[in-house]
């Protein structure tokens, strides 16, 4: 949507992003909608049996054996394919793909700042015995 | 939400300004979201480090082809809520409806399942607190595991346990107002609102829904499918 | 100045006539198009009451507190019901009176208005979190009323959810009710300043008060669902005798790292926006730009993003890792930094200006004094040595008094005194305030920096009784503490008087820049006839350059 730089009339240099995602010209002519909630029905689906092919592979995982590796292994294969579904979700379902800049700092922001959380507490307890009284 | 006098509420100036407002407010909500369950996933990252047997122990007792069943019903249903959403984005009223139905459909499922699966829990005595009694067999079912890893203090696997009904429970609670929300907006659907001029009130609940999605995309594999101590243990 | 024209949104208003201007507070009557309002300004006003409210019963804790620290027995109560008083003290005062505060009145207010905007992105959110207050609000009153918790606002595991026999879930519950409230005036002022300044409003040509307050929302947002979560395993652990955070399986640092991930960015909740007023009366009463714009932007950011880094620092003697430990000292001496920067442009910009001493700027300079004295002392608890011997002593309630109580306060009456003629379209009494002002000041400086002596020479904090050694500092604290009870009730007094007798304020009363000056004072119910434009940035003064420098 214009700025107020745009909306005031003021000169908006060129190659400025702006605050659109990156929607290509032809697809905003299909329909209005379309333009702004980006994918049609054939990706929806497509991501649909992505989806489930990796559950199905997380499900799979989950009976390797990595023999003495600790168990950490198991959890970051399963974090991995996670994220990779979600991702999928949130790209295409959720249409961030065809979304504003800011949707993009929004979500990753969220992300962020959960990892934080989550490093700086873990870090406390990881090195808890590295000094012993 | 539609006005009486048109979808453009006064203070906007124009319609887009609306609807981009209301996605930004969706969105940024999501993020509030994404802190909260991570607050309680943060403590339970902790907990599984600290008592991995006994965590891993407590995930062996799920039922992996219903969490994964679960799974596949909860995805089903974000496909058909973003077919709603393309529905309404388009004009197609039918699909609309059809979709938002088998949404709800969907999440009832889901709930439906969950519903079974915690009774099982119970039955197997190990709903945590005053309930909790694991039977002979359930300790029999784990004698292979503490051979290779050693004796499990079934304290720890209460806390996991404890954990399990708090993340599915807020889960679960979540999706009963996303399907609240979902049913207001079917009745309304078929009074005739969310029309391709304003069909935003069903992104955002798309969007809300897909996150309560998301946030089962990870606690499957955290719940259910960690069932290994490692070797070193 | 508002036309004659009906407006829309209150089509049952009187009809003006050529004398009579219509505003937002006079535009319709009767208690329904107050409660059901979805004017933001109606609503900063429904805030207004409530949080007073709020904070004269955290006052009167307070008062309880101090009435019985007079004396080195614990002579006026018991010491569990002491514990009570500290208790709901803290929580009435951070929950219910520090975070909403300054965002909630001034905020809702005002920030519509500077951005040139008829109302926030979604005025009916802004009037449900109204309500979610009352309900949190009434909750906790009611948890108190009914026997009181005491386990200290900190609600610290396993004596709050395993030992305590006080109503710790309803006061939690009323916490976590007052989040959502929060979360959704956050979310209202981050898309209100995202999608609706007006033609061009660049980020770099908002006030300063914006910028606080966006990143005030932005750590609501990112912190406040942490604290619910935390709340609700509290709770849940109380109400199913499930040990998530008790001994042996539970781990109460666990509960500390979570609380302490937003109650310390919870602090910067409370200090920013009060930041934010400090930007905008010193640069009015010093008829002068600000020092350096973007620094103080770019500190508030740095503030809300470094805030999140340092939670720890509460946790030095709680078990934490020597190394964690480290960390978080290090940092916390980082996070000082842009307060520093912010404290340091203020000082600079009143350098040279033409500086006025009406009571607003009087709050800004007290503002200026007590809040780098506790930001300092902050410094001095950053220090893990330090720390160690301070710390659960009175050198810390010292500390975090002179930032809330010396920072925040007094940005909030001076906020409350500067916007008052715009709010009401009346003018408060200059003498009055001047000497309330006053009172304010040495009463506050009474009532705590004893507490810093006391609580380096050991005096431990939450105790009802203490060493009679300590006698001298607390009589001379709680003398200071009446006098700035009065202090706070003299506004009270005159604010409420102002309403009926005081002078009619025009527009601009003060003579300053800043869109909100440009509309009738109160404002008409839309804001401004016409969508403004913004050409420059804020805070233009004629400046007279001297011939010689």
């Amino acid at each position: 949507m214009p700025g107020p730089l745009e909306r005031s009339g003021q000169h908006v240099p060129a190659d400025t992003p702006g605050e659109q995602g990156p929607v290509s010209p032809d697809r905003a002519e299909e329909h209005p909608a379309a333009a702004v909630y980006g994918a049609n029905v054939t990706t929806y689906y497509a991501v649909f049996g992505a989806l489930i092919a990796l559950t199905g592979l997380t499900v799979g995982a989950s009976y390797l054996s990595f023999g003495d590796a600790p168990a950490i292994v198991h959890t970051l294969i399963a974090m991995a394919i996670a994220g990779v579904k979600a991702g999928l979700v949130l790209l295409f379902f959720m249409h961030l793909w065809h979304s504003p800049r800011l949707t993009w700092l929004v979500a990753f922001g969220a992300l962020l700042w959960l990892a934080i959380m989550m490093v700086l507490t873990w870090s406390d307890y990881w090195s808890r015995n590295w000094i012993r009284p | 939400m539609s006005e009486h006098a048109g979808p453009l509420a006064h203070h906007f100036e124009d319609i887009e300004q609306q609807k981009d407002a209301a996605a930004l407010g969706m969105w940024a909500f999501l993020a509030t979201e994404v802190l909260f369950f991570g607050g309680a996933l943060t403590a339970y990252s902790i907990y599984r480090g600290l008592y991995t047997k006994g965590f891993a122990v407590g995930s062996s007792f799920q039922i992996v082809p219903l969490g994964a069943i679960n799974t596949a019903v909860l995805l089903t249903s974000s496909l058909t809520m973003a077919l709603a959403v393309h529905a309404a984005a388009v004009g197609n009223r039918a699909a609309l409806v059809r979709n938002l139905a088998l949404t709800l459909l969907l999440g009832a499922a889901f709930l439906g399942i969950k519903v079974y699966e915690y009774h099982h829990d119970y039955v197997e005595g190990l709903v945590p607190g005053a309930w909790f009694h694991p039977t002979e067999e359930v300790r029999d079912r784990i004698r292979p595991f503490e051979q290779q890893h050693g004796t499990v203090d079934f304290r720890q696997v209460e806390l996991y346990f404890i954990f399990y009904f708090v993340l599915t429970g807020l889960h679960a609670l979540h999706m009963i107002i996303g399907m609240g929300v979902l049913t207001i907006q079917l009745v309304l659907v078929r009074r005739g609102w969310f029309g391709p001029e304003y069909p935003t009130p069903i992104e955002l609940t798309g969007l809300y829904w897909h996150f309560v999605d998301i946030v089962w995309i990870f606690l499957f594999p955290l719940l259910y499918l960690l069932r290994h101590a490692g070797g070193g243990h | 100045m508002s036309t004659g024209a009906p407006d829309p949104q209150y089509p049952s208003a009187p009809q003006p006539d050529a004398q009579q201007e219509v505003d937002y507070l006079n535009a319709s009557f009767g208690w329904k198009s107050w409660l059901l309002t979805t004017d933001h300004k109606r609503i900063a006003i429904l805030y207004l009451i409530v949080i007073t409210l709020m904070f004269f019963v955290g006052g009167a804790f307070a008062v309880i507190i101090r009435l019985e620290l007079a004396t080195p027995q614990a002579d006026l109560m018991e010491p569990d019901t002491y514990n009570k008083m500290f208790t709901m003290h803290g929580i009435v005062m951070v929950f219910f009176f520090l975070i909403p505060g300054i965002p909630s009145i001034l905020g809702n207010f005002l920030i519509p208005i500077m951005i040139g905007a008829k109302d926030l992105a979604f005025p009916k959110l802004n009037l449900l979190s109204w309500y979610i207050y009352v309900f949190g609000a009434i909750f906790t009153i009611w948890g108190m009323l009914a026997g009181g918790v005491d386990t200290g606002w900190t609600f610290y595991t396993p004596y709050s959810t395993r030992s305590s026999h006080s109503n710790v879930i309803p006061v939690a519950v009323g916490a976590l009710i007052l989040g959502f409230s929060s979360i959704l005036t956050a979310l209202n002022f981050i898309v209100t300043v995202h999608r609706m300044r007006a033609p061009g409003l660049t980020w770099f040509r908002l006030p300063l008060f914006i910028w606080s307050s966006y990143a005030t929302s932005l750590v609501v947002m990112l912190g406040t669902p942490v604290i619910a979560i935390t709340l609700v395993l509290v709770a849940v652990e109380r109400v199913f005798d499930w040990p998530i955070f008790s001994p042996p399986e539970g781990d109460p640092i666990l509960f500390q790292h979570l609380f302490w991930f937003y109650s310390h960015p919870a602090v910067y909740i409370m200090i920013l926006p009060a930041m934010g007023v400090i930007s905008e009366l010193v640069t009015a009463f010093s008829r002068k730009t600000i020092f350096g714009y973007h620094f103080v932007a770019f500190s508030s950011m740095a503030i809300a993003v470094f805030g999140f880094l340092v939670w720890g620092h509460h946790m030095f003697v709680a078990g934490q890792s020597v190394y964690a430990a480290l960390i978080f000292s290090a940092l916390s001496y980082i996070v000082a930094i842009p307060s520093a920067i912010k404290v340091f442009n203020w000082t600079a910009t009143l350098y040279k200006g033409s500086v006025s001493w009406q009571t607003p700027m009087l709050y800004a300079l007290g503002f200026l004094a007590l809040f780098s004295i506790g930001g300092l002392t902050g410094l001095v608890l950053a220090a893990i040595p330090i720390d160690v011997h301070v710390t659960d002593t009175y050198f810390v309630v010292a500390h975090f008094h002179y930032i809330m109580v010396g920072g925040t306060i007094m940005g909030y009456l001076g906020g409350i005194h500067y916007w008052w003629p715009k709010m009401t379209g009346r003018m408060y009494p200059e003498g009055w305030a001047k000497a309330a002002a006053l009172i304010v000041f040495v009463g506050f400086n009474l009532t705590f920096f004893p507490q810093f002596i006391a609580g380096y020479t050991g005096m431990p904090r939450r105790y009802a009784a203490y060493d009679e050694r300590f006698q001298v500092l607390n009589v001379m604290s709680s003398a200071g503490a009446s006098i700035l009870g009065f202090g706070y009730l003299l506004p009270f007094g005159y604010l409420i008087w102002s309403l009926k007798y005081g002078r009619h304020a025009g527009p601009n009363p003060w003579g300053v820049t800043g869109l909100e000056w440009q509309t009738s004072s109160p404002p008409p119910p839309h804001n401004f006839d016409e969508t403004p434009t913004v050409t420059e940035e804020p805070y233009v003064y004629a400046v007279e350059e001297p011939e010689y420098v």
